[in-house]
């Protein structure tokens, strides 16, 4: 694009002015305030403003810009070429704005917006491009670059303005974008897993609501636990409801049965009383009768008990009398009755008796052996007779050989003696008892067995058979034999005799035998009686009757000590009587004054029962109650802050905002993903053209004293010629401004390649010495053979410099 | 003669109103009273003969003394024949001594205002109209059976006006998902044979119109005032004016100014940011609480616009909560006009541009680049 003409009517202080171009070398100059500044806003409204500007914005800009002297209403207009085209461009802007471009093939542009669209077509680079590079405030450059000298943190303005002039990366840093972009994505996606859409977990389960993570939490897992914290709000509000629901129902349904309870407990409790204490009345009422009718009964038990004694009493002696008689009479029927036995007894006695007569005279013809003279005999022969057994058990067997002839006397045992004449021939054998005596006249042989002394028991023999004998001799007898016949004969009389006096005692029966002859003579003499039976069974009736009398007279008489027992006297029983009935009178006048039992109720015990089991029921119910509105009120102190509306809104927030962190998350995944890709494919060759320019611009604004610009990355590191480097850091206002201007065309040329257009540079040379001027200007000449310049000065002597179309402006 | 019925329900006297500013917060909580008071200032001023509160005067059974105190202070002050009050799910009646209920009938007028909250006839007459009111009072927050089911079994008197009171959703009217308020069906409250029903829950009113010449059968009191941002009717109760041979008139009023807008407005162009502002100028500040949610693309310019219209909406209102979605019109124009034609940024939110136009990632890279190169 190249520009022809601009017209000014109005704009800013320009009321209406009209300057015309050249397609290479513009100066414009003037002193401060004469318009320069307008002139290039006026180009850039015309160019870059479309004339509906929104009404905030447009009044932000365009006050800047109307007339002076009053008018809403600012208006440019612009001829210029582009493409083997021309164009007319008119905008107006403000009050009455609009928008007009002619073309030179006929067409003319209207609408303000396509107007604009044409406009930044033709334009080739965006408006940034245009207002950053091609509109450059080189003063600015300069007196930035300037400030390095002095400040050295300046260097960071340096860059910046640079930077901000520089193409690939428009101001910013890609580095800076992508740590940006990082750091965004992990404030919202830390520990959440993004794939999933879900928290991250541990191994050991950590990340979900109920064990979350505590730090490192992102944008998206807050809201993800703020929306998880919410529902647990929810459900635990609807916990809350539903159990206030239960407890106010259940309290309710309580409440309504103690209060029905209560209204029937206070609707019968006077009758229920009057049905207790007419309980116990009647039961003191039924006691006390029970009572009366035992002292009643004890009084007449009392009375009868003592006549029934007085009538026995009086019984008693003419029952004894009867029985006397009766047992009078009954001996003497018995007497009468035992007469005959009598008799024979009599008779039998009788015969006893003469049989004990005959025995005495048989006794006389038998001898009376003393009994003890008899055992005496009796002990005497034993005695003759174990001495001799002894004394024959010691056998002595003697034999005597003769060998002469002699006589001699023989003792063998005690009572043996004999003579005996010995011979040769002859010889002698014998047999002796215990002793052997041989008495010769020579001599005697004495001969005895064992210890005994045979001698004493002979003579001991002889002693005993002497006493024997006199016995013997004094019972007349014999021998030993005899003496135990005759004793026989004694002793069988003398058992006879003794069972003969048995029979006669027995026969007697202990009566003496005159008197039983006494006996029989006075029964006989004995009068009538009834017969055994009839008076045995009058006398056991009369017997009988006594006995059942006199148990009858204990009966009564233990019966009158009992009651005295209890009562202590008959008076006071009687007291006792009274005072029972005076008792029953006052029951029953108490028993009449109370309720009756209500209509319908036959039994007061199950009436009672039935209230009871209501009064438990109520008390119960009504404990149950209380413990209801404990816990219904400690629920209700409980009570979440928050409805569950109010939670739904939250709940609703709560997503909202995950739902954003989600879709910002994935947007700036998005955003990284496509600025990894574009730094990726960018091709930092495709600046060299830019590098080699620098070099080139520089070369000639230094004169060749400097030829190399080092670049790191976007932004000039330092320069260097003649085998010498220097910082920029280091470099003084003038080579700062030729950089910058060299920095500034190689811009353009980038930008603008092989099409025409204009760059405008505003007072590029204030700073720079009076060499570098001439370079520069000798540059910019070179540099307007390609491209339109618009240099726009305050210095006379600047301007002067150049040679082309000058435009000069006055106040 | 004609009877005449101020019906109301949904009052949520005491309601907390807790995701709300505290400033918003007090003055909700007092409009529900002045509110009432302005039901019962209208119902005087019309001579009205019943004031009806079909359910949840109060917000739940634990509420302020004070605002009982307040509430049956108002009542009192109604000169009609009688406030007939039921007890709706959130207000439900306990029999207990110091609930809600006994406390508030400390406080209120037990000569003119009753409660209903026994299942039986309650007769009052005015001359010699007989007027039965046949309560159906909530005894808990939610259940799955309505309260209205002893009312058909009842035998009734033809000569007189039979009103029932009920509170609980109706099929159809409003969203009761868990069946657990309290439902009842058009069908039901038609079989129970009374001339109309004065009902409460849904906080809408039904019918919608304004005016109605005829018997529906059942009205919906709607809340007084409204009370959140999905209310965004204006409050209202019916004035119901009943003639001898039962006839109907009927008609919608609004007892208070409160307003709740929840409004989502796109803003494209310049119109459409002309016609939110609009709409945002005409309504009754002072009144409303407004949340607005924008969203569109816009450039630059309007978005500043509509950046300082919500910057300076924001005081005035009762309370203004406005998300802002809308994003800067990131087109090839905005592109070239800011950034250095091949430069990084260009080149980014060209080919971002092109592949979703549309998309946040646009939008945030702008943001993204912005910030650098202010920081920088």
């Amino acid at each position: 694009m190249i520009l022809e003409k601009i017209k000014l009517h109005p704009f800013a202080g320009i009321y209406n002015k009209e300057i015309s171009f050249h397609s290479c070398l513009n100066i414009i100059s003037g002193p401060n305030e004469a318009g320069k500044s307008t002139l290039i806003k006026a180009l850039q409204f015309s160019l870059f403003v479309p004339s509906n500007i929104g009404r905030v914005r447009g009044q932000n800009m365009l006050k800047e810009y109307l007339p002076a002297n009053g008018g809403d209403t600012i208006s440019v207009d612009l001829v210029f070429s582009c493409d083997g085209m021309n164009y007319e461009l008119k905008k107006k802007w403000g009050g009455s704005n609009s928008s007009e471009l002619t073309i030179s093939n006929g067409t003319v542009i209207t609408a303000p917006e396509t107007v604009q669209e044409t406009l930044f077509m033709l334009l080739k680079n965006s408006e940034a491009t245009w207002r950053r590079v091609l509109f450059a405030n080189q003063a600015m450059l300069s007196q930035t670059i300037n400030e390095i000298k002095n400040e050295n943190t300046v260097i960071n303005s340096f860059n910046d303005i640079l930077r901000s002039a520089v193409m690939m990366q428009g101001g910013i840093s890609s580095d800076k974008l992508l740590s940006e972009l990082e750091v965004r994505i992990k404030d919202l996606t830390d520990r959440w897993n993004i794939a999933a859409g879900t928290p991250e977990i541990s191994s050991k389960g950590q990340g979900v609501f109920d064990n979350p993570w505590k730090v490192g939490v992102g944008l998206i897992l807050k809201s993800y636990y703020s929306i998880c914290q919410c529902k647990s709000v929810i459900e635990d509000r609807k916990v809350y409801d539903k159990e206030l629901d239960r407890l106010a129902t259940e309290a309710e349904a309580v409440n309504s049965l103690v209060n029905e309870l209560s209204a029937y407990i206070k609707a019968n409790e006077s009758v229920i009383k009057d049905l207790k204490n007419r309980q116990t009345l009647e039961a003191q009422f039924d006691l006390a009768k029970s009572n009366l009718e035992k002292l009643m009964e004890a009084s007449i038990g009392w009375i009868k008990a003592e006549m029934e004694n007085n009538a026995i009493e009086n019984q008693k002696e003419p029952l004894n009398f009867e029985i006397d008689a009766l047992e009078k009479e009954m001996n003497t029927c018995l007497n009468r009755s035992n007469a005959d036995l009598k008799k024979q007894q009599l008779v039998r006695i009788n015969m006893i008796q003469s049989g004990i007569d005959n025995l005495v005279i048989q006794g006389n013809e038998i001898m009376a052996i003393d009994e003890q003279v008899f055992n005496k005999a009796k002990g005497f022969n034993t005695k003759l007779v174990n001495t001799r057994i002894h004394l024959e058990a010691q056998k002595l067997k003697i034999s005597i050989l003769p060998n002469v002839s002699f006589s001699a006397e023989i003792i063998s045992g005690i009572d043996e003696t004999s003579n005996v004449s010995f011979s040769k021939e002859d010889p002698f054998e014998t047999e002796a008892n215990s002793r052997f005596v041989l008495k010769t006249k020579d001599f005697t042989i004495k001969v005895e067995s064992g210890d005994d002394d045979v001698d004493t028991l002979t003579r001991g023999y002889q002693q005993t058979e002497e006493l024997l004998n006199e016995i013997l001799q004094q019972y007349q007898v014999v021998g030993m034999i005899e003496l135990e016949t005759q004793k026989q004969l004694f002793d069988q009389h003398q058992k006879k005799m003794t069972l003969k006096k048995q029979e006669l005692e027995m026969a007697l029966n202990g009566v003496e035998l005159e008197q039983l002859k006494n006996e029989v003579v006075s029964i006989e003499q004995l009068p009538q009686t009834r017969d055994a039976d009839t008076i045995k069974k009058m006398l056991d009736q009369k017997k009988a009757l006594r006995v059942t009398s006199s148990n009858e007279t204990d009966r009564q008489a233990k019966e009158i000590d009992r009651l005295k027992k209890t009562y202590e006297s008959k008076e006071i029983l009687e007291e006792k009587k009274l005072n029972e009935q005076l008792s029953i009178r006052d029951l029953e006048s108490k028993i009449k004054v109370l309720q009756p039992l209500p209509d319908g109720v036959e039994f007061a015990d199950v009436y009672i029962k039935d209230f009871e089991d209501k009064r438990a029921l109520y008390e119960g119910e009504r404990d149950k109650y209380s413990e209801i509105m404990i816990d219904k009120t400690r629920l209700e102190s409980s009570e979440p802050e928050k409805t569950e509306v109010d939670l739904n809104e939250d709940l609703g927030r709560f997503k909202n905002e995950f739902n954003i962190n989600i879709e910002q998350a994935n947007a700036y995944i998005k955003i990284h993903n496509k600025l990894k890709s574009i730094l990726e494919q960018s091709d930092t060759s495709a600046f060299d053209p830019y590098y080699q320019n620098i070099n080139k611009y520089f070369s000639i604004l230094t004169n060749n004293k400097y030829n190399s610009v080092q670049m790191e990355e976007i932004l000039p590191e330092s320069i260097s010629g003649n085998g010498k480097t220097l910082g920029t850091e280091l470099l003084s206002h003038g080579t700062t401004d030729s950089l910058a201007l060299a920095l500034r065309l190689s811009m353009a040329d980038y930008f603008l390649k092989q099409d025409k257009g204009f760059i405008v540079l505003d007072d590029p040379l204030t700073d720079m010495d009076e060499d570098r001027r001439r370079y520069a200007a000798t540059c910019l000449e070179n540099y307007a053979v390609e491209k339109q310049v618009f240099l726009f000065t305050c210095h006379q002597s600047h301007a002067d410099l150049f040679s082309g179309n000058k435009i000069i402006l006055s106040n | 003669m004609s009877i005449k019925i101020l019906h109301t329900a949904d009052n949520h006297i005491g309601m907390k109103f807790s995701n709300h500013s505290p400033l918003a917060r007090t003055r909700l909580i007092q409009e529900r009273i002045n509110a009432l008071q302005e039901i019962v200032n209208t119902a005087n001023n019309e001579k009205v003969n019943y004031l009806v509160v079909a359910g949840d005067l109060f917000d739940s059974t634990i509420v302020k003394l004070a605002d009982i105190k307040a509430t049956a202070a108002i009542l009192n002050g109604f000169l009609g024949d009688a406030v007939i009050i039921i007890p709706g799910n959130h207000d439900f009646y306990e029999s207990a001594p110091e609930t809600l209920w006994s406390k508030f009938s400390k406080y209120s007028n037990e000569g003119k205002v009753f409660l209903l909250n026994e299942y039986k006839l309650f007769e009052h007459e005015i001359g010699e109209q007989k007027v039965n009111f046949y309560p159906a009072a909530c005894r808990s927050k939610h259940s799955d059976q309505n309260m209205i089911g002893w009312v058909k079994n009842v035998e009734k008197d033809t000569q007189a006006l039979n009103i029932g009171i009920a509170h609980g959703n109706v099929t159809g009217l409003g969203l009761d998902e868990g069946d657990k308020y309290f439902n009842m069906t058009a069908d039901e409250l038609k079989h129970s044979a009374l001339d109309f029903w004065l009902l409460g829950h849904i906080h809408v009113p039904f019918p919608t119109t304004g005016t109605i010449g005829q018997n529906p059968g059942f009205f919906m009191s709607g809340t007084h005032t409204p009370d959140g941002w999905n209310r965004n009717q204006a409050g209202s109760c019916w004035l119901i004016e009943v003639g001898d041979d039962k006839s109907i008139k009927a008609e919608l009023l609004n007892p208070s100014k409160i307003r709740f807008y929840d409004l989502e407005e796109t803003i494209n162009s310049e119109a459409d940011l002309n016609r939110l502002k609009n709409k945002i100028q005409n309504l009754d500040a002072a009144s409303s609480l407004l949340r607005l949610t924008v969203n569109g693309r816009i450039s630059e310019d309007l978005l500043t616009q509509l950046n300082t219209l919500l910057q300076d909406s924001e005081d005035g209102y009762v309370e203004f909560l406005y998300t802002n979605l809308v994003k800067l019109n990131i087109d090839a124009a905005y592109i070239n006009s800011n950034y250095t034609t091949g430069s990084l940024p260009h080149t980014l939110l060209t080919e971002l541009a092109q592949d979703d136009g549309e998309g946040i990632s646009l939008q945030l890279a702008n943001d993204l680049i912005e910030k650098l190169k202010i920081s920088q």
